[in-house]
């Protein structure tokens, strides 16, 4: 009597681990997932490793934050400017169709533009600008030239063939440190 | 960045500090190399001390842990040897008041000559017994930005000495950070220090600092007990000054020098193995290093000239007085060839002379060394690195006596020798870390080992021996294999480290011995080959220098 119980409850609750586990799937199927949103720490990082960039002007900079999906959200979080290594860095909402003629030196891919990505890149190497992104698989796919990420811990990953179209280069010591692909 | 913190020190008694820390935030990276930017970037300390290369503190190849400047001020320590007996993988003996000897895994003497103490790279121990003098040191704690603590064999990035481990301390940048403090600090036993750091921006490109400190205290009871036993009267009261100028100056966006002029004294009652010594040192140095950030890479320079003088040389009862000029020239260059290989190749003159008793008795060391770091996968590093010595040493002048055991033509003597550190490291996740290493270093024997020209008293034969060294001395060689494990602990923010080692000492010397020291014509000991199996884990510092917590739990465990 005790083993039908515990038999039922057993086949109970498999059957509801499996109706959670099919509800997951369909939600992940055809809920649009949001994507992550750069950071306080991530601007921190791109702000410093900014500093590392040849030929970049000290001090106030204006970036190029590219409109579109994610654009709002990397404005608000970069609100006044971000400080850090000696550079600040101002948010300038620029159209992608404008981009190329905006003479923009830094220009920061929010997450969400991955359409956006080949036409970013070549207004980037018009430009001689660096493109900085949270979303690795634009430096993954060598249209952005640097991929910043913090968590768990900081990483940097630079895209050669982007930083050589676009004539990018680093200092040395920041070279050896981080990974290039 | 620094703030400007009260710090208080409690030192044996009552204390009194006050202290003003101030910091700009200033990180424009013009210079080739900076710390701090980089530190800032990357969220943990920046070491040069593993390969030569710049690199994340937790990527480096070595068992090595990284004291901050945080740890050191919330350690409350006053002093080097107190900031590193912290370590679980330091011993630290204070034989009398002041003096302090510090090894790693073992072997710990007074004078031990296994451990290669740098200061922002130049070597500060000191050449006649290839000891280290820590009142001697000319940096206050105030001004240290972190210390670099290496366990195990490093020759093939340092050179001699790097036997046991090597402790680089560096302080911060006279250019990007503006340090200034002033210290006062009383205690029990008549202790009276101070200290005081002043950092000057003389112009957009150009920082200097000055700091300057010193201690007087009295000597214990016991030293006062064992000087009148032996010398018939008390003890030296222990006491020490030094100051350093600190200057940098960025010659153009991707050029910089960097000086360094320092001068320190200290006295106090050594006790060396069972003899005892009370002589004045007094130090200086000087150091010019020129770094730029150049189309194949980081390429740097340095030139500088230690001094060393123990005693008065024109007092013939001083025993052991002597004066002691290092100076070495180096060069290396930093080069990231392809994605997942970066290549360090450097070289480095050495000249080291010793005046003493009417000789002079001196080496040249010519050296070359390459390191290969090749990131076989985003999670896997392997590092590979050698170098070869060539010391030829040779001899002038005078002798003490004229039953002195050898004649000059026996000084001309030459060894050769290579060294390697090989070392892989695999993070198996965010958290954990692995390290794999090999090792084979190199201890010269020192300056007194090879030939000091002194006549000794020696109370336990009524009467004097000659303490004369041995020209065919042989370098200490020593291999170690060692498996390390980290794991970053995120509830407290700090870190575990385990180790197991395997080392083997051939040719090892000891100064341990007063027959042999004072009994024969050998300064030294020589104890053949020696064998160590070890195990060690620590919480030995915050995971990501944020928010460090100075906590030390360590289980040092060597079985000989």
């Amino acid at each position: 009597m005790v083993d039908g119980i515990s038999s039922r409850s057993a086949e109970g609750a498999r059957m509801s681990a499996r109706s959670i586990a099919v509800l997951w799937a369909v939600f992940i199927m055809f809920v649009p997932m949001a994507h992550a949103a750069t950071t306080p720490r991530d601007l921190q990082a791109i702000a410093r490793a900014v500093g590392f960039i040849n030929g970049l002007p000290r001090g106030a900079v204006d970036v190029a934050i590219v409109d579109g999906p994610g654009a709002d959200a990397l404005i608000n979080a970069m609100g006044r400017g971000v400080s850090a290594g000696g550079v600040t860095l101002n948010p300038r909402r620029i159209s992608l169709a404008r981009l190329a003629q905006s003479g923009a030196r830094i220009i920061i891919v929010p997450e969400g533009q991955g359409a956006a990505h080949e036409a970013i890149a070549a207004a980037a190497r018009q430009l001689n600008a660096v493109t900085l992104s949270t979303d690795m698989a634009c430096v993954r796919s060598g249209r952005c030239v640097v991929g910043v990420a913090t968590s768990p811990r900081v990483e940097i990953v630079v895209s050669r063939a982007a930083a050589t179209a676009s004539r990018v280069t680093f200092s040395q010591a920041f070279r050896v440190m981080i990974r290039e692909i | 960045m620094i703030r400007g913190n009260p710090i208080t020190h409690l030192n044996r008694g009552i204390a009194i500090a006050f202290a003003g820390v101030s910091g700009l935030a200033g990180q424009a990276t013009a210079e080739p190399l900076n710390r701090g930017a980089l530190e800032a970037l990357f969220e943990e300390p920046v070491t040069l001390s593993a390969t030569g290369a710049p690199q994340r503190a937790t990527e480096a190849p070595v068992n090595m842990t990284i004291i901050t400047q945080e740890e050191i001020r919330r350690s409350g320590a006053v002093d080097l040897p107190g900031v590193l007996e912290r370590l679980a993988t330091v011993d630290v003996m204070r034989s009398t008041a002041g003096q302090a000897d510090v090894s790693i895994r073992g072997y710990n003497e007074p004078f031990s000559p296994r451990l290669l103490v740098l200061l922002n790279g130049r070597q500060v121990y000191l050449d006649d017994y290839g000891r280290t003098n820590w009142d001697a040191i000319p940096v206050q704690l105030g001004e240290i930005r972190q210390i670099e603590v290496v366990s195990g064999p490093s020759t093939a990035l340092f050179g001699f000495n790097a036997v046991a481990g090597v402790v680089n301390i560096i302080t911060f940048d006279a250019l990007e950070d503006d340090i200034d403090q002033v210290m006062m600090r009383a205690g029990s036993h008549g202790h009276y220090a101070g200290s005081a750091i002043w950092t000057a921006r003389l112009a957009e490109n150009l920082g200097a600092r000055l700091s300057l400190g010193g201690f007087d205290a009295q000597a214990s009871a016991g030293d006062d007990d064992l000087a009148l036993a032996f010398f018939g009267t008390e003890a030296v009261d222990p006491n020490a000054r030094s100051v350093a100028l600190n200057a940098a100056y960025d010659i153009a966006e991707n050029i910089r020098a960097d000086f360094e002029a320092t001068w320190s004294s200290s006295e106090r009652l050594d006790r060396f193995a069972t003899s005892l010594v009370d002589l004045p040192y007094e130090t200086s140095s000087l150091k010019i290093a020129l770094s730029a950030d150049v189309a194949p890479g980081l390429l740097s320079a340095h030139i500088y000239s230690n001094d060393l003088a123990y005693g008065d040389q024109d007092d013939a009862t001083a025993f052991g007085a002597l004066d002691n000029r290092t100076t070495v020239a180096a060069i290396a260059l930093v080069a990231k060839l392809a994605p997942a290989h970066t290549l360090r190749i450097a070289g480095e003159y050495r000249r080291n002379e010793l005046a003493q008793g009417g000789g002079d008795l001196g080496y040249d060391v010519y050296s070359l060394s390459g390191m290969w770091n090749w990131q076989a996968t985003p999670a896997l590093a392997v590092t590979t690195a050698a170098r070869y010595d060539l010391l030829e040493l040779e001899r002038s002048g005078a002798f003490v006596s004229p039953d002195f055991p050898f004649a000059n033509e026996d000084y001309d003597q030459s060894f050769s020798e290579w060294s390697f550190n090989l070392g892989a490291v695999y993070r198996t996740s965010p958290r954990d870390t692995l390290r794999l290493g090999a090792a084979r270093g190199i201890g010269s024997p020192s300056l007194a080992e090879y030939g000091f020209n002194v006549i000794a008293p020696d109370p336990s034969i009524g009467g004097v021996v000659i303490v004369a060294g041995d020209p065919s001395a042989a370098p200490t060689i020593v291999s170690n294999l060692e498996f390390g494990w980290d794991r970053e602990i995120s509830t407290i923010d700090g870190r575990l480290r385990a180790a197991v080692f395997l080392q083997r000492n051939e040719n090892l010397r000891s100064f341990a011995s007063r027959q042999e020291h004072f009994g024969s014509t050998q300064p030294g000991r020589r104890i053949a080959s020696a064998a160590d199996r070890g195990l060690r884990c620590a919480w030995p510092r915050a995971g990501s220098g944020r928010a460090p917590r100075p906590v030390q739990l360590g289980c040092p465990i060597c079985v000989g």
